[in-house]
């Protein structure tokens, strides 16, 4: 399923909410807890990683993974974490009004 | 923040360590990703790459840098191209630049005064009551207490000030040297808002009663030239034409007054006139027009506003004046009543030079613009070259998916940094021709008054140019490239593009032969011109004629004393070895200077169409020296002595006006005004050419300087028997023994003078024949790059036509009728072209038509002959072509 920008970083923000990721372990992370269902082209990813860094939410480092390799990882920064919950009330405001017109599945509707 | 990070990731070092982080980093999550056996995940690590780092930088100025980087390689490759393109637009440019700069100072840019827009010339028709004084044109001359009405009670105005031009002797460090100077109302430096670098202004105290504010301001380039920029001049004592002056300021730099051209040395309170202008004494006159008068508009207000108020204040003045015109005609004084003041706008000041090089500036801007078209047509004609030649290459961009936009970007690009090349070596060679250009300009200190230097204004001017010929000629490929067909020049196996590029620049060599084929018609107009002018009779024998100019009266000798010199020096110059003969008059030949005096013949009624004659006070065997023919009577001798019966020699023209043609040997006429002697005409000249080599039949009164003194200082003519040009030196000498004091002017021979008068016509000749030469060549180089493509592209046509037995000449001669299929096209475009546009240039024409059948005939032949010599060396390549070697090619 495709993503869409502004949603890719709030997903990317709330997944660095649990603890720091590097880049290969957020793409799998946010498609072990979608169900699989979402599931992020790196293409796409890594990109936006340096947009949410340049925008200072989240920071990186180097440092050493649990399979002993080095690899950066990224981690929510104190604006990173306010925006984020900016984004998730907009979020939940966009689903309820959204739901509110979607209602139950319709099946089989005709004109 | 993201900008901070673009700026700093501009930086190298910056930039190449965030590249690093982002290769080890890209490689790391590889390594973890193969690591789990998933490689497709990472996806390409370059696009990735390439995504992230629109992060960090501005893409724009990447692809820019791209284009730039590129560019300079396909330079690289051709530089002969390249020099070519950046020359021809060097040229182009560098002629423009250096024209406008000209344009821009003598006639476009404004004062450097506060809010020049404000100002405006008084200017008034006439007709005026006693004797005019005109610096500039009597139309702006006007009486002191008339100025001083307008001053303290004129309407509408913020502020009215005077100004009077005038040359004056001035003594400094113990030399005497002849300068221009301004007399200016107490008011004119508050009123300008012109300020001094040292010292104070003339202020309204200083232009109180006559004579009694002997002070001075120097004008800044004098000041910093004569002065060597000395601080302790403030409130020494000068010299001015025998007075002693104090020098109370420093103007600031780059204020010259209102006369453009002219860098006044002094400028000297308006109260101070008599010693100015010796022998004058007028400030309370006013049957004395002479001041020049400015006003200041209120903000917001117009010249149309600001007149109906200050000619309902101008009635009653004149109603006052007329009582002194008692004399004249009722339809005079009805004249006189019915004088009007316009305002003029005063913005960019007032000059001769302006009036003299108005339209031939706008002429040679005309021309040196049309050489930069032609420029940049050959700039576009080796741009297609290119373009031709990189067809595969560009297809292939296209092909790999680059937009057309890409490949339109690159090609402006391209254009741009050309042009840019071209704009910095024609700034460099306009500073360079600045000078040199303005200094053959007849005006004296005119390099003092007008700089050419570059200045942002300038700069500016030539940005504009210069971008606009990048789009001119960087369009034309673009176009072109971006229609190519990918598919179809992929497949090709000579490199060209389709039919379309042929057609495109056979379109642009027929504009530059028509663009050309018009400036040579200008070009032998002018030439056509020039001849007539020197093939004008004056009237006299120029060669071996020297003159040179003395204005005692500066230095304070008076009539008696003046006239004692001019005899003694007249002798002196004629026993000097090499002389054989000198003679003296007051209004210089061909100079453009003249003085006028009305007269009346006893028992003869005036009319309409009187010509006022002009009066010329000479020497002793003037018209025999001068070699002016005498038709009857005879020449002043010494029995016309100052105090004997006054008398006069007149020309062929006066005797026709006055005399219906009749011999006036013996007739007598008066001045009028003043006292009205009568003078009895003795001799009767025929008419030369006085003023200019233009005029022609003007009246014409020569009386002894002795009886009837000359108003400014006298011209020496000197007869010699070798070159004149060895005896300048022996004259210098003469006159300084006779007063070490006396400044000696205007030096120069005949031929010189000549020259000069009619330099306007001369410089527009010249260089119009330059421009057309050089348009001419640069079609010829188009046309030569167009044909060469042809025969290339043809090379296998041809050898195949030959290999079916089509003779050489039959090649040659159809390369060349399609060459001459182009520059008929562009002369005919240009003929009707040709008829609107010399209309404007018949002001400076003489003794030719503009639409000369000779002038048309050389101009075709000559570009004609040209252009097929260009097209002739590719066609005779093509008619040599082995048809064997052609028909292997490929």
């Amino acid at each position: 399923m495709d993503v869409l920008q502004g949603t890719l970083e709030m997903l990317v923000l709330r997944t660095l909410v649990l603890s720091p990721l590097h880049g290969y372990g957020i793409s799998k992370a946010i498609r072990s807890n979608s169900n699989d269902v979402l599931d992020i082209e790196f293409g796409s990813l890594y990109p936006a990683l340096k947009r949410l860094e340049a925008k200072g939410w989240v920071s990186a480092k180097w440092e050493v993974s649990e399979s002993n390799r080095k690899a950066k990882y990224y981690r929510l920064t104190p604006q990173g974490r306010k925006q984020l919950q900016r984004e998730h009330s907009k979020w939940e405001e966009f689903v309820s009004a959204v739901s509110q017109i979607m209602g139950p599945s319709v099946e089989g509707a005709k004109r | 923040m993201s900008l901070l990070l673009k700026l700093k990731s501009l930086l190298p070092r910056r930039r190449s360590a965030l590249e690093q982080d982002m290769r080890d980093e890209l490689e790391s999550l590889a390594a973890l990703a193969e690591a789990e056996g998933k490689r497709s995940d990472v996806g390409s690590l370059t696009r990735v790459a390439e995504e992230s780092r629109t992060v960090w930088t501005w893409t724009w100025v990447e692809q820019l840098a791209a284009n730039v980087r590129y560019a300079f390689r396909a330079m690289k490759r051709n530089p002969g191209v390249m020099f070519a393109a950046v020359s021809s637009l060097a040229l182009g440019i560098g002629a423009n630049t250096a024209i406008f700069t000209l344009l821009d100072r003598v006639i476009l840019r404004s004062l450097p005064v506060k809010d020049p827009g404000e100002l405006v010339f008084f200017k008034d028709g006439g007709p005026r009551a006693g004797s005019v004084l005109a610096s500039y044109d009597s139309d702006y001359s006007f009486s002191d207490p008339m100025y001083r009405d307008f001053r303290d009670h004129g309407p509408g105005l913020a502020g009215v000030i005077a100004w009077f031009a005038t040359s004056a002797s001035l003594s400094a460090n113990g030399h005497t040297v002849y300068v221009q100077t301004n007399l200016v109302s107490g008011n004119f430096f508050d009123v300008l808002g012109v300020k001094t670098i040292l010292g104070r202004p003339i202020s309204p105290a200083d232009d109180g009663s006559p004579g009694a504010s002997p002070v001075a301001v120097l004008g800044y380039s004098f000041w910093v030239r004569q002065l060597g920029a000395d601080h302790s001049v403030l409130n020494q004592r000068l010299i001015v034409n025998g007075q002693p002056m104090t020098v109370i300021g420093v103007a600031q730099p780059g204020f010259n007054g209102f006369s453009v051209g002219d860098a006044p040395a002094l400028y000297v309170p308006v109260s101070m006139e008599s010693q100015m202008l010796p022998g004058r004494s007028t400030l309370e006159n006013r049957r004395s027009s002479w001041l020049n008068i400015v006003g200041r508009l209120k903000p917001g207000s117009t010249p149309a506003a600001a007149e109906p108020a200050l000619n309902a204040f101008l009635h009653p003045i004149l109603e006052a004046e007329l009582k002194e015109l008692a004399a004249s005609s009722a339809q005079t004084r009805q004249r006189f009543l019915n004088r009007h003041i316009s305002l003029v706008p005063a913005s960019s000041g007032l000059s001769a030079l302006r009036d003299l090089f108005e339209v031939p500036l706008f002429i040679l801007m005309g021309l040196v613009a049309f050489v930069l078209l032609i420029a940049c047509a050959n700039v576009a004609n080796l741009m297609l070259a290119r373009a031709a030649g990189r067809t595969r290459e560009i297809s292939i961009r296209l092909a790999l998916g680059a937009g057309r936009g890409d490949i339109v970007r690159q090609v402006l690009v391209e254009s741009a940094m050309l042009s840019a090349g071209g704009a910095v070596l024609g700034i460099a060679l306009a500073a360079w021709a600045g000078t040199p250009l303005l200094s053959m300009l007849p005006f004296s200190g005119v390099t003092e008054a007008i700089s050419t230097t570059p200045d942002l204004r300038i700069l500016a001017f030539t940005t504009i140019v210069s971008a606009v010929c990048a789009i001119l000629f960087g369009s034309i490929p673009a176009l072109q490239w971006s229609r190519s067909d990918v598919a179809s020049a992929l497949k090709q196996q000579t490199a060209s593009l389709a039919g379309g590029d042929v057609r495109a620049r056979k379109a642009l060599v027929v504009v530059q032969v028509a663009l050309s084929w018009l400036l040579l018609i200008g070009a032998g107009l002018f030439m056509r011109s020039m001849q007539n002018f020197k093939a004008i009779n004056p009237g006299f024998r120029t060669d071996h004629l020297l003159s040179f100019a003395i204005n005692p009266a500066l230095n304070g000798y008076d009539g008696r004393r003046s006239a004692a010199l001019y005899t003694q020096l007249n002798e002196r110059m004629a026993s000097l070895p090499g002389v054989s003969a000198a003679t003296l008059a007051n209004i210089a030949l061909l100079s453009g200077s003249n003085w006028m005096a009305s007269v009346e013949v006893p028992g003869r009624e005036a009319k309409d169409n009187d010509v006022t004659p002009d009066v010329d006070p000479v020497g002793p065997g003037y018209f025999s020296i001068i070699g002016t023919p005498l038709l009857a009577g005879r020449e002043f001798n010494a029995g016309d002595g100052a105090r004997a019966p006054q008398v006069a020699v007149v020309n062929e023209a006066f005797a026709r006006m006055y005399f219906d043609n009749h011999n006036p040997i013996g007739k007598i006429f008066t001045f009028r005004g003043a006292k009205s002697t009568p003078v009895e005409i003795v001799g009767l000249v025929r008419d030369s050419r006085y003023d200019s080599l233009m005029d022609r039949g003007r009246p014409f009164i020569f009386c002894p300087y002795w009886q009837r003194g000359p108003s400014e200082g006298m011209t020496f003519y000197i007869r010699t028997h070798e070159s004149p040009e060895n005896l300048v030196s022996s004259i210098r000498e003469t006159v300084h023994e006779a007063d070490p004091d006396l400044p000696i002017f205007a030096v120069k021979t005949m031929d010189q003078q000549i020259d000069e008068s009619i330099f306007t016509q001369r410089i527009i000749s010249q260089l119009s024949g330059f421009f057309g030469m050089l348009a001419a060549a640069l079609a010829a180089i188009g046309l030569y790059g167009v044909m060469s493509y042809l025969v290339n592209r043809r090379t296998r046509e041809i050898g195949i036509r030959m290999a079916l037995g089509a003779g050489r000449a039959l090649m040659l001669r159809g390369m060349l009728s399609e060459a001459a299929v182009l520059i008929a096209l562009g002369v005919a475009i240009a003929l009707p072209a040709s008829f609107a546009l010399t209309r404007l240039a018949r002001s400076l024409l003489y003794g030719v038509d503009a639409h000369d059948p000779w002038v048309i005939a050389a101009a075709t032949l000559l570009l004609g002959s040209v252009a097929l010599l260009a097209a002739y060396l590719p066609a005779a390549r093509a008619a040599r072509v082995d048809p064997i070697k052609a028909l292997r090619q490929d």
